[in-house]
């Protein structure tokens, strides 16, 4: 048994357990769950006598897997197709067989074809399904037979289709096929995905993306908690900053006011560009922050009367 | 063709469909809800994250600039301003302040009529004030230019007199000046 076996039995199995799962579940749940998500998913046709084909309707199917039929009209264009035969050209015989015979199904049902076929083997082809296990064990199988030609000529009748197409030998009340003779992939229609596979693959892709966008606000939540602790650090330092300056004016205020340097030489600039050449300086005194005072002897001063003084007080612009 | 469990009782085939079903559903529903509750709280992380940051730089960015504003207003920088909760830091600051005084005199032709000495005065109970004196003389022209030399330097004077000598050549002249430097020191420190 090489993996690939393995591997395809375990997925066929495990999808036939989860089905049954599902459709058992779903028995018990209330209509509007099972209806959850209700859409068009297969148009029906019926094979006339030839190759005449008839619209039959529209199969919905909800998200839970829950079937019901509608009516063909309505707009609704499925991508799938199902194509039921007449039951003029199908053979039907219900037989009792065994459990394990049930179990195995077409193919064990293949070899006693000879049994039940009134159509010679090798121009028959035929379908089957469970009606019901008997109380003394065993199971009740309905066989549906016809000829080999006849499924040809229905397969050349197929309408066009999207999706998978399928031919039938009967439809139930909910639009569930009877017999499956046969099925397949339009060639109009890439691959389809199974609404399993696709809802996987949607989980795994939201998952995918949440970790991915958790990831990038995690990276950046780190880098602001490095800038956050940052700016901390550096408010604490402007904090220490702010009480040193409070000390400095306090400090500041705590005395005598004092003048920058540079405001002196301005103001003597200024007393340079404005006061005659011959102006004789004799002090310079600093008298307040703001005021600088410059004396000297006045013009007409001739050194034997009474000094005539000048004064000039010079605003210290900017002080203190 | 068959269906699984066939054997089962009716009511164990369905608890066994619903336990199955569940299962499922919580294999798909828990990787997707602990995946979303992750990617909400790291973004709510980062969203309080971002607000504190911004808040802070806010802040930040207005202390800083009321500081610079500070700095420029008052000729002083990072460095300087310590001097006025250190006394030794305010001693040096003095210090260099004559030192540049003193330089910029004798570098213009003047002449200090004796090294600049520093008084220590206690102005309360936590001010304590450094006075730092230089008498020079010189020509007035050379003063002038002595002092024009520290324009730029922020330093400030707290008195300042300058006298034309009689007797002398003309324009000779002995001067005075004074600055002050004061820092606080915390209570009960006896620096």
């Amino acid at each position: 048994m090489t993996a690939n076996t393995l591997l395809g039995r375990l997925t066929h199995r495990g999808g036939a357990i989860l089905a049954w799962a599902l459709e058992t579940a779903r028995a018990t749940m209330p209509a509007a769950l099972r209806n959850l998500g209700r859409n068009p998913d297969t148009r029906l046709c019926r094979l006339g006598a030839e190759t005449s084909v008839t619209e039959a309707g529209v199969r919905y199917r909800s998200l839970l897997g829950e079937v019901s039929l509608g009516d063909a009209g309505g707009g609704a264009n499925p991508a799938n197709l199902q194509l039921e035969l007449p039951d003029t050209d199908q053979f039907r015989r219900v037989l009792t067989v065994s459990d394990s015979v049930a179990r195995r199904g077409r193919a064990a049902l293949e070899l006693r074809l000879n049994e039940f076929s009134p159509i010679p083997l090798d121009q028959a082809s035929f379908a089957c399904r469970l009606v019901a296990p008997m109380e003394t064990g065993g199971y009740e199988v309905e066989v549906s037979v016809i000829r080999t030609q006849r499924l040809d000529q229905a397969i050349e009748a197929l309408p066009e289709a999207r999706g998978n197409w399928s031919i039938v030998g009967a439809v139930d009340a909910s639009g569930q096929p009877g017999f499956q003779f046969a099925s397949g992939q339009s060639a109009r229609g890439g691959r389809q995905i199974g609404r399993g596979a696709g809802l996987l693959v949607l989980v795994a892709a939201s998952v995918l993306v949440c970790i991915a966008w958790a990831d990038r606000f995690s990276r950046e939540a780190d880098s602001l908690e490095l800038r956050r602790t940052e700016l901390i650090g550096f408010a604490r330092g402007l904090h220490e900053t702010d009480l040193e300056i409070q000390r400095a004016e306090q400090a500041i205020q705590a005395g005598a006011d004092s003048v920058e340097l540079g405001r002196i030489v301005d103001a003597l600039r200024t007393l340079a560009m404005q006061e005659p050449a011959d102006l004789t300086i004799q002090t310079i005194a600093l008298e307040t922050a703001e005021m600088l005072v410059i004396e000297g002897p006045g013009p007409g001063f001739d050194g034997a009367d009474a000094p005539a003084r000048i004064r000039l007080e010079l605003p210290l612009e900017g002080a203190p | 063709m068959t269906s699984p469990f066939a054997s089962l009782d009716a009511r164990l085939r369905l608890i066994l469909a619903w336990a199955i079903v569940s299962g499922v559903v919580l294999l798909i529903a828990v990787p997707v809800m602990v995946s979303a509750a992750s990617l909400i709280e790291t973004w709510q992380r980062a969203d309080t994250l971002r607000r504190d940051v911004s808040a802070l730089t806010l802040r930040v960015d207005g202390e800083d600039d009321a500081a610079i504003a500070w700095y420029e207003a008052n000729g002083e920088t990072e460095d300087s301003l310590r001097a006025y909760s250190d006394p030794d830091l305010a001693r040096q600051a003095l210090n260099a302040d004559l030192d540049a005084i003193a330089e910029a005199l004798i570098e213009a032709g003047g002449h200090l009529l004796q090294t600049p000495n520093v008084q220590q005065v206690s102005l309360g109970e936590n001010v304590t004030e450094l006075a730092g004196e230089v008498r020079f003389s010189g020509a007035l022209g050379d003063v002038l230019r002595a002092f024009t030399a520290l324009e730029h330097s922020h330093i400030r004077l707290a008195d300042l007199s300058i006298n034309a000598l009689t007797g002398e050549p003309e324009g000779r002249v002995r001067g005075r000046l004074q600055l002050r430097r004061r820092y606080l020191t915390e209570a009960g420190d006896d620096s």
